[in-house]
C-alpha cells in the first residue's frame, strides 16, 4: 500500500481507529467519509461494473453520481463519499450493483 | 405530517441567504440538506469531527461560509436546521417527502425555495469512467472538507477559472501538476478582461494563481483539451491535443503526460431533478448550464409558491446566488402576508441593484467559457456515455437512427438515464450527441422527464 494521503494541516484528527476494506484493516478517523478513507489508504478502485466489470472510484465526490459505491457493513450500493467512517465498519468493494441475499435472514 | 411556512431545498449560500432574509421578516424556516452540515459545496466546511489549526489556511470561501453560518445561528427561534435529510420526491400540494436520518417523513409548506445548486459538467472521452479522473469540484471537496489527496501527480483540464483555484487548492496540499489544460484562447481571454475588470479583485485572484503556477513551474497550456486518458485499472496517462476555433483537436497535436490523477472542470451543470419534478417551466440557456427553471422577477418559479435560487436556477456563482436567495427570501415572506408589496419591493431593489452590478461580470464570464461544439465529440463509439447503466455512445446513436427523437426517447430505448443517478451525468450528454446525430435542437430533444425518487431510497425508511 502507497504511503498515506491526508493532508497535513489545517485540518486536525482526532484518534484513530479502524475499519476494515476486504476484510483487512484500514486506519480511519472521525470525521473521514468512506471515500477519504480508501483514498487516504491508496485504494483507488471502489468496484467493478455489473455488465463489463470496469473498475470504478469517486468521480462527483459531492454524492451526485453514485459511482463512488461499496457495500457497507453488509448494506450495498452505499456511496462511498456521503457515507461517514465509524469504528468497526466492514466496507467490502463491490463486483456489480450487489443485491443484499436476504433469503438467510 | 409536519408542516413549515417555508422550506428552502439546499443549504448553500442561495438557501441560507433566503433562510436569513426570510426569518428577519418573521418567517419560520426548515432547511434541508442532505450533507451533515450546511455550506453546500463552494462554502463547504471542514466535517465537525475535525479541529483546525490555522483558519487562515482554509481560505477566504471557509471565512464567507463561516460567516452565513453564525448569521443562520443567530435566527435559532426562526430557522430550523434539517441536515442529514434527502428531499427525494414530490407530489404536489407543496408536500416534500423526505428521508431524514433514515426515516420518512413528508413536510408539508406554505412556500418552498428551491436552491440546489450545482455539479460538475459530465464529459465523456475515452477514459473518463477510469479510477483517477475526478470532477474539479469534487477534488475540492476532497481537499477543503476531507483533508485528502486522491492522487499525486495531477492533470487538469477543462474551461474556466475553477480549475486555477483547484491548482492553487493541489499545491498548497502538496501534489504535483503537470500541467493546466485550458481549453479557451488567451486572445479570447484579453478580449473580455476589460468586461471582467468590473470586479477586479477577481481578475487579480486568476493573475495570482498563474502567477503561482509559473513559480511552481507548471505549465499552463490554452487552446488545448484532453482527449483521452488510459490505464489498466487506474489512470496513468492522460493525452492532450491543440483544438481548433470550434474546440475540434487537431490531428498531429498530441501530446501524452504520465499522471495517476485527472481533474475535469468544464463548467457546471444546474442540477434541476427537483424543479423538473415540481413541473416548474424550463427552458434551455447554454451559457447558464442547459436547462434551467423560468422564474420572475420575485424569483418565483412557473409554480406559484415555489421559488427558485443560486446555480440551480443558472450557474452565475455565488456572489449572485446570495442575492438571489435574498430576493426569494423577501417574497417568500410576502407570499405569507408577514410584509406588503411596497415594502417586499423597497427591500428588493436594493437587492436588485447589487444583482445588476454583478450580472455583468458573471454574464462575461459564462459568456467566455461558454464550451464549443467540438469538446462534444471526443468519445468514441465503445466510450460509455451513461455510466450507472454502461451505455456506450454507439447504443445512443444506433437509438437516434432508429428515430428516437427526444432525450426520454432515448432513455427509453438504450437505459441511459435509468441508473443510480438518474441521468445527472449522462442527460447532458445525450442532449448534444442528439443534437448532432439528429440535426436538432435541445427545445425539440427537450429532457429527462424527472421521477420520485430523484435518488435511491431504502424502503428500511418506511418501516413502523
Amino acid at each position: 500500500m502507497s504511503k498515506d494521503r491526508r493532508i497535513s494541516g489545517p485540518i486536525v484528527r482526532g484518534e484513530p481507529f479502524q475499519i476494515t476494506v476486504d476484510g483487512k484493516p484500514v486506519t480511519a478517523y472521525a470525521g473521514e467519509t468512506i471515500a477519504t478513507v480508501l483514498l487516504a489508504s491508496g485504494f483507488r478502485i471502489f468496484r467493478h461494473t455489473a455488465r463489463q466489470g470496469e473498475p470504478r472510484s469517486v468521480f462527483c465526490g459531492i454524492g451526485i453520481c453514485y459511482d463512488c459505491l461499496v457495500t457497507v457493513n453488509n448494506v450495498p450500493n452505499q456511496r462511498a463519499c456521503m457515507t461517514f467512517a465509524k469504528p468497526g465498519l466492514a466496507v467490502i468493494r463491490q463486483r456489480g450493483t450487489v443485491e443484499k441475499d436476504v433469503s438467510s435472514e | 405530517m409536519k408542516t413549515v411556512q417555508l422550506a428552502i431545498v439546499g443549504g448553500g449560500p442561495a438557501g441560507l441567504s433566503a433562510a436569513v432574509e426570510a426569518a428577519q421578516l418573521g418567517v419560520s424556516v426548515i432547511v434541508l440538506d442532505e450533507n451533515p452540515r450546511l455550506g453546500g459545496q463552494i462554502y463547504r466546511q471542514p466535517a465537525s469531527e475535525f479541529g483546525i489549526s490555522d483558519e487562515k489556511k482554509l481560505g477566504k470561501q471557509y471565512r464567507d461560509g463561516k460567516k452565513l453560518l453564525q448569521k443562520v445561528a443567530a435566527f435559532q427561534a426562526e430557522i430550523t436546521i434539517w441536515s442529514n435529510t434527502l428531499v427525494w420526491g414530490y407530489f404536489g400540494e407543496k408536500e416534500l417527502a423526505v428521508i431524514r436520518n433514515g426515516r420518512a417523513e413528508i413536510l408539508k409548506a406554505d412556500q418552498i425555495i428551491i436552491a440546489s445548486g450545482t455539479y460538475d459538467r459530465p464529459l465523456p472521452f475515452p477514459g473518463w469512467t477510469l479510477p483517477g479522473v475526478f470532477g474539479a469540484g469534487g477534488v475540492q471537496v476532497l481537499i477543503k472538507s476531507q483533508g485528502v489527496l486522491p492522487g499525486t501527480r495531477f492533470l487538469l483540464a477543462g474551461s474556466g477559472p475553477l480549475q486555477l483555484a483547484v491548482a492553487d487548492q493541489l499545491l498548497k496540499a502538496g501534489a504535483e501538476i503537470v500541467a493546466v489544460v485550458e481549453a479557451t484562447s488567451t486572445t479570447r481571454m484579453l478580449r473580455y478582461l476589460p468586461r471582467l475588470l468590473r470586479q477586479p479583485t477577481l481578475v487579480l485572484d486568476g493573475i495570482k494563481y498563474l502567477a503561482k503556477l509559473k513559480l511552481h513551474g507548471v505549465p499552463y497550456i490554452h487552446s488545448h483539451a484532453i482527449i483521452k486518458t488510459s490505464g489498466a485499472e487506474e489512470v496513468n496517462q492522460a493525452v492532450i491535443a491543440a483544438i481548433d476555433k470550434d474546440w475540434q483537436p487537431i490531428a498531429g497535436t498530441e501530446k501524452s503526460f504520465r499522471v495517476d490523477a485527472v481533474c475535469l472542470g468544464y463548467g457546471l451543470v444546474p442540477n434541476t431533478d427537483l424543479t423538473r419534478l415540481c413541473r416548474c417551466v424550463h427552458h434551455y440557456d447554454e451559457s447558464l448550464g442547459g436547462w434551467i427553471p423560468e422564474y420572475n422577477e420575485r424569483m418565483e418559479s412557473s409554480v406559484p409558491g415555489i421559488f427558485v435560487a443560486g446555480d440551480g436556477c443558472g450557474v452565475r456563482g455565488v456572489n449572485m446566488a446570495i442575492q438571489e436567495g435574498r430576493l426569494a427570501g423577501i417574497y417568500a415572506a410576502r407570499n405569507l402576508v408577514l410584509i406588503d408589496d411596497a415594502t417586499a419591493n423597497r427591500s428588493a431593489n436594493l437587492v436588485r441593484a447589487k444583482l445588476r452590478g454583478l450580472q455583468k461580470f458573471a454574464g462575461a464570464l459564462s459568456e467566455l467559457y461558454c464550451l464549443k461544439s467540438g469538446i462534444y465529440v471526443l468519445a468514441r463509439n465503445e466510450t460509455v456515455i451513461c455510466r450507472c447503466e454502461e451505455v456506450d455512445l454507439n447504443r445512443i446513436r444506433k437509438a437516434i437512427g432508429a428515430g428516437a427523437d427526444n432525450v426520454d426517447d432515448i432513455k427509453r430505448r438504450t437505459r441511459a438515464g435509468m441508473g443510480y443517478c438518474q441521468g445527472r451525468m449522462c442527460a447532458s450528454s445525450i442532449l448534444t450527441i442528439a443534437q448532432r446525430e439528429a440535426h436538432s435542437n435541445p427545445e425539440r430533444l427537450s429532457y429527462l422527464k424527472a421521477r420520485s425518487p430523484v435518488k435511491p431510497i431504502p424502503l428500511a425508511a418506511f418501516l413502523e
